[in-house]
């Protein structure tokens, strides 16, 4: 039997197993998943629909990448990329999903601030914004880690037009930017992904809570307070396991129903 | 021109029907405080309209690990201090780990305010909402990490401040002498020094390291809250605060946590005559 927590768990720590697979193995940890809809877990494959429409489980979806696409300033690339999140989208809501995870831009490499890639990103989330309204299916826009890769790693770097925060703890630590995230006052946090790492200078390795410098305890108190959704999100069952213990040895993994 | 066409001058523009009143530059600047629901392009305009400098609070909605908020600042072109970010124990936390792990965040914070060409970058020694004993290994730890503080100042030429907490037994640093400061400048937070009872004492012998002040108001000893009140309406006496200030030669910020307070504190300087 699951135990009575709150904590859900991303597929993507089953990338190997087919999305059914990956839903029953989650299901026996989690009350929750996070459907990473990429590869062969894609909601654009028949299959996985059947299999999402049969599993019972409640879920958010993790939106394909589109990182180079937002990263341009090219309109076309960006229509491109809102195009594909709405397809994604559309199967995401007809199937009941609680939110819709997307990244903004991310680059190989390091870059200037452009202003100009800032605005089209505002402008991608103005029309995701109406997208949501449209499709009746929260979106939140996730921070990145890598300082320079990216233009969105701290709060008051974009303004999110009403999309909501999916808050990622790792990728804060990375950036070191976590505490400012927590003390965000307009951050409208809706979602959060767990998962470790050594902090500024290390790699986004998504490694087992308790192994690197997150404090997990104050970030589970914010996003508990703000009546966000918490997700695992790690790259192997092991990890998922590991942080699970860490978690459950803390007392932080059972609901605080006070 | 002679005084008198001058003056003449000067009382037909103050008949134009489009001359609005406006308030000659003063030396009061303004954190973000009272701007953190906006983000911080929007803020740094809103404080250029009615002060010759700001304050960055470099912690959430305006960090400047932002890419964004450093470019916002830079292109602000306004004189800009920045306030690091604060937690409890942080530089005078006992465990090396821990205050390590706060000197490093406070590093990657000064450097970014010395990219916007911060004239001094302030920080906070430790605080607790209980009060207690002092603490030699607290001491020790504050110490110690100002040592490390100043040697980034060099690095960065950056000016570093330490500021004064609220509530006497609630932080190492709440009197005159309490510290030593280790080469590091010192930020007289007027409306913490009512709290903790030692204003007078700060402003009766101001310490030698006095490089910046913090204005605002609170109902004096024991107000625990730190409410940073509108001058005007608690106890601090502005008029002495702004005298030490300015022969101390210390930057001065209003440190509120609203636009309104902000209009109401500069309208109170204006009528006692404090600012121009």
């Amino acid at each position: 039997m699951v135990e009575d927590h709150d904590i859900g768990i991303s597929t993507g720590a089953y990338y190997e197993l087919s999305l059914g697979a990956a839903l029953l193995r989650i299901a026996e940890l989690a009350p929750s998943a996070e459907i990473l809809s990429l590869g062969h877990h894609s909601l654009l494959e028949p299959i996985n629909v059947r299999v999402v429409e049969t599993a019972g489980l409640p879920f958010s979806v993790h939106g394909p990448f589109a990182h180079f696409e937002f990263g341009s300033r090219s309109a076309a690339k960006h229509r491109g990329a809102i195009d594909l999140h709405r397809r994604h989208m559309w199967v995401a809501a007809e199937l009941g999903a609680s939110l819709y995870v997307v990244h903004p831009d991310m680059q190989r490499r390091a870059r200037r601030w452009d202003q100009r890639v800032a605005d089209s990103l505002e402008r991608a989330f103005e029309e995701l914004s109406a997208l949501q309204d449209e499709i009746g299916l929260p979106i939140a826009v996730e921070n990145m880690p890598f300082d320079k890769h990216s233009h969105f790693i701290a709060p008051g770097d974009l303004d999110l037009k009403g999309l909501g925060l999916v808050l990622d703890t790792g990728h804060a630590a990375m950036t070191g930017t976590l505490g400012d995230w927590l003390n965000d006052p307009l951050a409208d946090l809706r979602h959060v992904h767990l998962h470790d790492n050594l902090g500024h200078r290390d790699g986004d390795r998504h490694h087992p809570l308790g192994t690197g410098v997150i404090d997990v305890e104050p970030i589970l108190e914010a996003a508990r307070r703000a009546g966000a959704s918490i997700v695992l999100e790690h790259k192997d069952e092991a990890s998922v396991l590991a942080s699970l213990d860490h978690l459950r040895s803390r007392g932080l993994l059972v609901r605080d129903l006070g | 021109m002679s005084s008198s066409r001058a003056a003449a001058g000067d009382a037909s523009r103050a008949r134009l029907p489009y001359s609005v009143a406006v308030n000659p530059p003063h030396d009061i600047g303004i954190s973000s405080s009272a701007h953190s629901e906006v983000l911080l392009p929007a803020a740094l305009e809103r404080i250029a309209a009615v002060a010759p400098s700001a304050e960055v609070r470099s912690f959430g909605l305006h960090t400047l690990l932002s890419r964004r908020n450093r470019r916002a600042a830079l292109e602000a072109g306004l004189p800009c201090s920045v306030h690091g970010p604060f937690g409890y124990t942080g530089l005078g936390d006992p465990s090396t780990a821990a205050r390590l792990e706060a000197l490093d965040e406070q590093r990657r914070h000064l450097e970014a305010a010395a990219e916007i060409g911060a004239t001094l970058y302030l920080v906070h020694p430790d605080w607790r909402p209980d009060p207690g004993p002092r603490d030699a290994a607290v001491v020790a730890a504050l110490e110690r990490s100002f040592d490390a503080l100043r040697e980034m100042q060099v690095e960065t030429g950056v000016p570093i401040v330490v500021e004064n907490m609220p509530g006497a037994g609630c932080s190492h640093l709440t009197a005159p002498g309490d510290l030593d400061l280790r080469g590091l400048g010192f930020a007289l937070d007027v409306g913490h020094a009512a709290i903790s009872g030692t204003l007078d004492a700060f402003l009766a012998a101001p310490l030698p390291e006095l490089r910046h002040v913090h204005l605002h108001s609170n109902a004096g000893f024991g107000d625990l809250g730190d409410p940073h009140l509108p001058l005007g309406a608690g106890v601090v006496d502005a008029a002495a605060v702004l005298a030490a200030a300015r022969a101390a030669g210390a930057s001065i910020v209003l440190e509120l946590d609203d636009a309104d307070d902000v209009a109401a504190s500069l309208t109170y300087l204006r009528g006692r005559g404090l600012i121009a």
